[in-house]
């Protein structure tokens, strides 16, 4: 197969498709006004969805700090209001990651939209770590005052703590994507919402190596 | 021009170009029914964009670099979406009966088979040189150097044609 046999292959499907292919007019009028979404269009509901999800978290925490607010419900109070705060930041990630993703102009050249797009995509990971900070709390809120000086709380429930928070910190800083191919990683995070993040790796390679040559 | 005329010439355009439309898809998208998701959204994205369109550039150059973008996105997204949010019981860009019998028929389809086994950017390459695209609005469309691009396209014309060869044999 030479070269003007390819060319002469893919004009022969050209005229053809030339002679044979209908465009529905009425289809492309309900896409001008928007009546027709599609299923890729679909997918953000998913995205409002999180959200939601997120922010009516935040403000059921938000409740229950305001209803807490006495000395001897200062750990719930803190503990509370930490895991809010960690909450509102990972929300505003996660706006302002949508937002750029929005921004994303497809009239741009393919390696330009495609790398802007893969590695938006790949950073979802940063709004992930955040929340990962949030963990140590989890085990404070049923703390007490008076707790403070029972020797059980100090041998076990500090400890607990501490390890969680050695945790959360290990993960805030190794949560990256240098890290994302290594084997821990790949362990912890192998569910379908990682599928994305690893495919936007492997495709940022593959945009690389296009690139390059 | 007002939004009436403006979304008149949108239709001249999607129907002037129709096949190019139809061609990235079925490079992109070999099923039917993901194919028909992947042109409504082509068009859409075109639609978006289109009160943006700088005249100074070739209208081609755009129309390529949308429609391929959509595609190699569409085509990176994990394929188990949901159903459509208001499904098109019908395509928006249809090959007519009696087009399948053409005596190249078969070629065609290999070579659209070949194509498609591209990687992803490969494949945009590839389009566009088969629809004898200059080097230069090539370089324009993928964001790469015309050096690069004549490269590539040497390397990639090899694949296809040892492809072929191992059919012919």
């Amino acid at each position: 197969m030479e070269e003007m046999e390819l060319k002469s292959l893919w004009q022969a499907y050209d005229k053809k498709l030339e002679r044979t292919l209908a465009l529905n007019l009425h289809l492309v009028r309900e896409i001008q006004t928007q009546k027709a979404k599609s299923a890729i269009r679909s997918m953000r509901g998913i995205k409002v969805f999180t959200l939601l999800a997120g922010i009516l978290w935040v403000l059921v925490l938000g409740v229950l700090v305001f209803n807490s607010l006495q000395f001897e419900r200062i750990f719930l109070v803190v503990s509370a209001g930490m895991i809010m705060v960690f909450n509102i930041v990972a929300i505003a990630a996660y706006i302002r990651h949508l937002v750029l993703m929005s921004r994303i102009s497809n009239s741009e050249s393919v390696v330009q939209t495609q790398k802007q797009l893969a590695m938006l995509q790949a950073s979802t990971i940063s709004v992930t770590r955040i929340l990962f900070l949030q963990a140590p709390f989890y085990t404070t809120f049923w703390f007490t005052p008076a707790m403070l000086g029972n020797t059980w709380f100090w041998a076990v429930a500090v400890p607990v703590t501490a390890l969680f928070t050695f945790g959360a910190v290990w993960m805030y800083r190794n949560i990256t994507l240098k890290n994302a191919g290594k084997r821990w990683f790949r362990w912890l995070f192998s569910g379908k919402e990682w599928t994305p993040v690893e495919k936007a790796r492997a495709f940022l390679r593959e945009i690389d190596e296009f690139e390059r040559d | 021009m007002d939004s009436q005329q403006q979304a008149d010439r949108f239709l001249t355009v999607i129907t002037e170009h129709k096949g190019l439309i139809y061609k990235v898809a079925h490079l992109y998208c070999y099923h039917d029914e993901d194919r028909k998701d992947l042109i409504q959204e082509i068009i859409f994205q075109l639609w978006r964009s289109f009160g943006n369109y700088n005249e100074q550039y070739k209208l081609s150059t755009w129309l390529y670099k949308i429609s391929l973008n959509v595609a190699i996105s569409y085509y990176r997204k994990d394929k188990s979406r949901g159903p459509a949010a208001l499904p098109l019981t019908d395509d928006i860009i249809n090959l007519l009966p009696g087009a399948e019998q053409d005596g190249t028929e078969q070629n065609i389809r290999l070579l659209q088979r070949f194509v498609n086994e591209l990687p992803p950017l490969d494949r945009a390459l590839m389009i566009l040189y088969l629809e004898e695209k200059t080097h230069r609005e090539m370089a324009e469309i993928l964001g790469l150097t015309t050096t690069n691009i004549a490269t590539k396209i040497s390397r990639v014309k090899e694949k296809l044609k040892q492809k072929f060869s191992t059919i012919n044999h």
